[in-house]
């Protein structure tokens, strides 16, 4: 270890309430930041995950026309060797064809508008739809008979249904013809998006395509690439190699741009309150660095009395910085890190009328923090830096400290 | 002065009308061609879409326009599905549920079945000549006959979605030529073309009918392929136990 790295970490030693002090304003400013920021990318990514992830897709291909009335009519032929070829891409973690359209859903006296999804349940991930069943079963639903279909929560609610209940469905078909048969109610789903529990219901793919008419049709498909917060250019790189005619490729953010545009309005305001803090906390370390060149005044000049060089004094402060910087951020994230993890086991769950609200715009009430290490990298960084810059301070005495003192 | 002018111009107003035929009646004549009857007749209908077109058949029972009951023919898809409206309630049947159901009737301004017809225009619609106030706008050359422009505005308890209605009324024979329907904003919501004339059991009506829907780059057509007089069609026939056993018929 150099001289200077040592006794940088004796100093460190030497005056310990001053070293703590300085520790404790960069760990708790770490501290802060993991917790705010972790919630609120988490809280967004959640948002993305619910609204985006389990029905509408990161990315979706679709006829060019089909966005945004999401018409029936212009669905896509079936391509399984297309299929097969998006899925064996290295990029992709799933993709997933379906068929969607409106109908009306009667049960006795009850009756709603209903959004009917067919799903290819052989290549979606089953764990998924099993952790969404809250009543009934996915597998025992027979081949023929009338069509079994799974409702959103609040859907089986409105109709006043059971499992095991028959449904008419009646609405438009296929380019014009009549969708119109018997549907028995297989099990209900709790989907995250109370917006979709109040309408949609889940039918296999092959029972879509009869009910509608639209035999051997895609509506669109749905691709989850490895990284979703790449989606973006997913879709342009994805729709270069494996092309599809007259389809278009759509990444959550082109369509949904007011989810994002929130997002981003709303991260600028976390953003300007992480900056406060920063603010506040860089005087402090400035505080503590000012008393210290004080202090240390008359050894700084002794020091140079005695033939050290200034360069090497101000190396030995700087080390002396870095490590208390280190140090701290170490503490901070240790705290941090410790708290946003209680938070991703035990999530806080809202309650109440902001509950409410955000379970009509669309959301379950629960604030899981993102457990994302860049968070911390980036944070941690930034105090350091703050750290450095403050230690610019003594450093200066250091040049400025007189080789005799008064 | 400004006075003398008004008199001046309601006395032209008055002359005017007196010597212009009665718009109300050239409606009625128009209307009871063909609309007025109990009739049964088998239609076909193309819907012609960028994308796709669309062949049906249907088979048609009314009882002037306040009862009738349409039935599927073809596509074999839809073979069986029954329409009806008896007075103020609309209703369907479908052979694969087994069952009729209510439909409400805003429907009937909506497209049926994929066309661009109306649930109205094939269940029925208003009666223009009673249910709408006329005013005579002259004459116009319209698909190479004379015609006059007879304006409706719906009286206040009509249910309907239109602003208003242009009219035209060929001179020579008491048949219409083209219905014109403007939304709310002023903007046509539907036009009806007749293209051809047939007289069927003796009543001269037009047996192909155009439908152009708001942007005009779709657009079905109707034939009429048989239609004979059915004065043996009574309301009580037009009952649910009717579109469930309509194989017999």
């Amino acid at each position: 270890m150099p001289l200077t790295t040592r006794m940088a970490w004796r100093n460190l030693g030497r005056n310990r309430r001053r070293s703590a002090i300085t520790a404790a304003a960069v760990a708790f400013a770490l501290f802060f930041a993991i917790l705010i920021r972790s919630l609120q990318l988490g809280i967004y990514g959640h948002m993305i995950h619910t609204v985006v992830g389990g029905m509408a897709g990161y990315v979706q291909v679709a006829d060019s026309t089909y966005w945004p009335s999401q018409n029936l009519d212009v669905a896509m032929a079936e391509d399984p060797r297309w299929l097969e070829a998006v899925t064996a891409d290295p990029d992709v973690a799933s993709a997933t064809p379906r068929l969607a359209g409106f109908t009306l859903l009667s049960h006795e006296k009850e009756s709603a508008v209903a959004q009917w999804t067919g799903v290819d349940f052989a290549r979606e991930d089953p764990g998924f739809w099993e952790t969404r069943l809250i009543d009934g079963r996915f597998d025992n639903a027979s081949k023929d008979g009338p069509y079994p279909v799974w409702l959103g929560r609040y859907l089986a609610e409105s109709l006043d249904a059971q499992i095991g209940d028959t449904l008419v469905g009646m609405g438009q078909g296929y380019q014009g013809s009549m969708a119109s048969d018997l549907m028995l109610v297989a099990g209900t789903l709790r989907l995250g998006n109370p917006e979709l529990e109040k309408r949609v219901a889940v039918m296999r793919l092959e029972d879509a395509q009869a009910y509608s008419g639209a035999y051997g049709m895609w509506g669109t498909v749905m691709i989850t690439p490895k990284n979703p917060g790449e989606s973006f250019r997913a879709a342009a790189s994805l729709s270069q190699q494996h092309p599809m005619e007259y389809a278009s490729w759509t990444s959550w953010e082109e369509r949904m741009p007011e989810l994002q545009q929130a997002i981003q309005a709303d991260s600028a305001g976390g953003i300007v309150i992480l900056f406060i803090l920063y603010v506040v906390i860089s005087f402090g370390l400035l505080g503590t660095m000012i008393m210290l060149a004080n202090e240390r005044q008359r050894e700084f000049t002794m020091q140079i009395a005695l033939g050290v060089k200034r360069p090497v004094l101000a190396g030995m402060v700087f080390t002396e910085a870095l490590l208390m910087g280190v140090l701290g951020a170490a503490i901070g994230t240790a705290m941090g890190r410790g708290v946003v993890y209680y938070f991703h086991v035990r999530p806080l769950r809202l309650l109440g009328d902001i509950a409410q609200a955000m379970e009509q715009q669309g959301w379950e009430p629960v604030l899981p923090p993102s457990m994302d290490w860049s968070i911390t990298w980036t944070h941690g960084a930034i105090v350091i830096g703050l750290t450095l810059l403050a230690s610019l301070w003594p450093i200066y005495v250091v040049y400025k400290s007189p080789a005799i003192h008064r | 002065m400004r006075r003398q002018l008004l008199y001046t111009l309601g006395l032209g107003l008055s002359f005017f009308s007196v010597f212009a035929q009665n718009p109300s009646s050239l409606l009625a004549k128009a209307e009871a061609s063909a609309i007025q009857q109990s009739a049964y007749s088998r239609i076909k209908m193309k819907a012609e879409r960028p994308r796709y077109t669309r062949d049906m058949e249907l088979r048609s029972w009314n009882m002037g326009n306040a009862y009738s009951l349409v039935q599927i023919v073809s596509p074999e898809r839809d073979a069986g599905m029954v329409y009806m409206k008896a007075d103020k309630s609309l209703m369907t049947y479908s052979p694969r549920t087994g069952k009729i159901m209510k439909l409400p009737s805003s429907m009937l301004m909506q497209g049926w079945m994929g066309t661009d017809a109306q649930f109205d225009n094939i269940l029925g619609a208003a009666s223009l000549s009673q249910d709408f106030t006329h005013s005579y706008q002259g004459k116009k050359t319209v698909n190479g006959q004379e015609c006059h422009l007879i304006r409706c505005v719906p009286k206040p308890a009509t249910p309907v979605a239109y602003d208003h209605v242009d009219a035209y009324l060929s001179v020579q024979n008491d048949t219409w030529v083209r219905l014109v329907f403007f939304d709310k904003k002023g903007t046509v919501s539907q036009q009806m073309d007749a293209l051809h004339f047939k007289r069927f059991d003796g009543v001269l009506m037009p047996d192909e009918i155009r439908f152009t829907a708001k942007d005009g780059n779709q657009t079905t057509t109707l034939t009429i392929l048989e239609w004979r007089k059915r004065p043996d069609l009574k309301p009580s026939w037009f009952s649910e136990s009717t579109m469930k056993n309509m194989d017999s018929l």
